[in-house]
């Protein structure tokens, strides 16, 4: 982050940076972002142009593709395209809500601890410390068993997952903000420390906290397909992309598309999520850039 | 090595442990309502004798300070209890599906150092050229790919394309351990997909910081030859931030094995945790979710020595 003058700082909570981005001449942003777009668009307007429901038996069972499914169908004579696309707005939308809460738990979190250097950081950093050296897949299975499978425990649970990552970065921000002359000027003024850092240390941490999410996205799609995989993700039968897989090993040698189909549906919209990821590294971190 | 340094270390893990130890004891009182119907069936009325039994047995009827010391003094002991459905005691179950994961992973990690280092380097020395970019593409398939998806992709190809291969055998190490370690081969190369990219990104980005760096252009000057500075000046201190990921690393490699240890029907700890998820055994999730949470500290700490015995520096 560039040295700015301590006077000259503006609120940047929704960051501009994102939509220049779009335009500027990253080329990982560019090919992460038509990818997702196209992923989008495919996953919400697919129901508009696809006759059949992700549920609808509209043939007979395991049938190859053709022009009346293009994808074949499954063991239930279902249709796999318009179970795909289902499963992508199924996915996309917990996978979002799960960044999303642990984004809000995780800035909290981190703040908290970065403006009250001592004990209390450095409690808060050893609950993160005990969190992360759990694997984290281990951590969602025996949580959801624990509180029962349902779509909402689900994304609670992930979005515990994820709350270090963002914490940490929130920490270390906060703390080299925490010096910087404004910080404190306010403090000095009297300004509580929940106002000072909801007005004067989240704007200024937004970025790097922005760019953690897609690296936190594609952890939470992975992480919901492999749930669904082992059965403790979303239910039947609401189609997923992991359940469709686990429920077509047995025929997979007889219809490989059943598998196919879904697992390079997860490995597109990972590959456009970590694509943007990278660009948007690259241009606002160049330390690690390549 | 110093004592101390290896002291410190052991202290730093204290926290850690007892916070493991305290969400793994949490965990049976996540569950909703009340405990016992759920294991014993709706049917048993909650004050009930045989109701009573089951709380005893769990120590259930004690305080939750009381409970979690019974319980810790009885893992320190190595006594995790007994399991619900078996009747068994956890910690022996643990104890005979501990060396296929451990295998599994030692190699799986294995793999994913020999690949991804050289890989990295390989990558930072050829920057912007044809092979950087194949292999950074490689390594972003590699992170995309979902373990689930690599593994069942490889039993379709080996049973559509090469149905000879026998995929699944029973694994007993005393009997004939070269043939459990070649059963686990394909298992641990799927395993270690995600964590050799994620190194190999580690140390690429690493090796092209510290090659811009000053002793690089003074080994240059003194004239030592290239492969020499790139391993011996650039590799040893770009190894320094590929040490620390590898906590978080090692943890998502275990995330794995619960994967494929399911997919290709190993009798390893990711399994026995998946078996008495579905039977409600929980003590034995109780167990297993702890005896997995140590390993990813203990591979830490392992990591860690390994770390300081190679350069005493730090």
């Amino acid at each position: 982050m560039s040295e700015r003058s301590d006077t000259a700082w503006r609120p940047e909570l929704f960051p501009r940076f994102l939509i220049r981005a779009f335009l500027g001449q990253n080329v990982l942003i560019r090919i992460g972002g038509v990818m997702l777009v196209a992923l989008l668009a495919l996953a919400l307007g697919g129901p508009f142009v696809i006759p059949h429901g992700p549920t609808d038996m509209v043939a007979m069972s395991l049938q190859p593709p053709s022009a009346a499914n293009l994808l074949g169908t499954d063991l239930l004579g279902r249709d796999v395209l318009a179970r795909t696309l289902d499963a992508a707005r199924t996915s996309l939308t917990v996978a979002f809500c799960a960044m999303a809460l642990s984004l809000m738990a995780g800035a909290a979190w981190g703040m908290i601890a970065g403006y009250n250097v001592g004990s209390v950081d450095l409690v808060l950093m050893r609950v993160l410390d005990v969190l992360q050296a759990f694997p984290p897949l281990l951590l969602a299975v025996a949580l959801v068993a624990m509180l029962g499978t349902s779509t909402p425990n689900l994304v609670f649970t992930m979005s515990i997952l994820f709350v270090p990552q963002f914490a940490r970065i929130a920490r270390s921000a906060t703390l080299l903000l925490r010096r910087r002359q404004f910080v404190l000027a306010a403090e000095v003024l009297g300004v509580s420390p929940l106002r000072n850092l909801l007005t004067h240390v989240l704007p200024n941490i937004s970025t790097p906290l922005i760019i953690e999410s897609t690296s936190v996205i594609t952890a939470a799609l992975l992480t919901e397909s492999a749930l669904s995989f082992l059965g403790m993700g979303i239910q039947p039968p609401t189609p997923t992309w992991g359940g469709m897989i686990a429920e077509s090993t047995s025929v997979m040698t007889r219809a490989p598309w059943l598998v196919l189909a879904p697992g390079s549906a997860i490995i597109l919209v990972v590959l456009a999520f970590l694509l943007l990821g990278d660009g948007l590294r690259d241009k606002f971190d160049p330390k690690v850039s390549g | 090595m110093e004592g101390s340094i290896l002291l410190r270390r052991l202290m730093l893990l204290v926290p850690v442990l007892f916070g493991m130890s305290v969400m793994s004891f949490l965990l049976i009182h996540l569950v909703p309502g009340d405990v016992v119907t759920t294991i014993a069936g709706a049917e048993i009325a909650p004050d009930s004798e045989e109701a009573q039994n089951i709380r005893r047995s769990l120590n259930l009827d004690k305080p939750l300070v009381t409970q979690y010391l019974l319980w810790i003094f009885g893992v320190v002991r190595g006594d995790l209890g007994y399991s619900l459905i078996g009747k068994v005691s956890v910690a022996g179950e643990i104890l005979s599906h501990l060396p296929v994961t451990l295998v599994l992973t030692a190699m799986a990690l294995g793999i994913s150092v020999v690949v991804g280092i050289p890989a990295g380097v390989l990558a930072s020395n050829r920057r912007g050229r044809i092979s950087d970019v194949l292999l950074r593409i490689a390594s972003l398939a590699g992170m995309a790919v979902p373990t689930f998806f690599a593994s069942v992709s490889a039993i379709l190809f080996f049973s559509l394309f090469a149905p000879s291969v026998r995929l699944f055998n029973t694994i007993d190490f005393g009997e004939d351990p070269w043939a459990g370690i070649t059963t686990l081969f394909l298992p641990a190369c799927i395993l270690s997909l995600s964590s050799a990219s994620t190194i190999m990104r580690y140390t690429r980005g690493a090796m092209l910081e510290v090659m811009r760096e000053q002793h690089i252009q003074t080994a240059r000057a003194k004239g030592a030859g290239p492969l020499r500075i790139l391993l011996r000046h650039g590799l040893r201190s770009a190894l320094l931030p590929v040490v620390t990921a590898s906590g978080l690393i090692a943890a998502h490699l275990i995330s794995g094995v619960v994967v494929v240890e399911e997919v290709f029907g190993l009798p390893g700890m990711g399994q026995l945790m998946l078996s008495a998820i579905s039977t409600r055994d929980y003590t034995l999730v109780q167990g297993t979710v702890l005896t997995i949470g140590a390993m990813v500290v203990l591979i830490n700490l392992v990591v860690d020595l390994t770390y300081h015995l190679l350069d005493p520096r730090i």
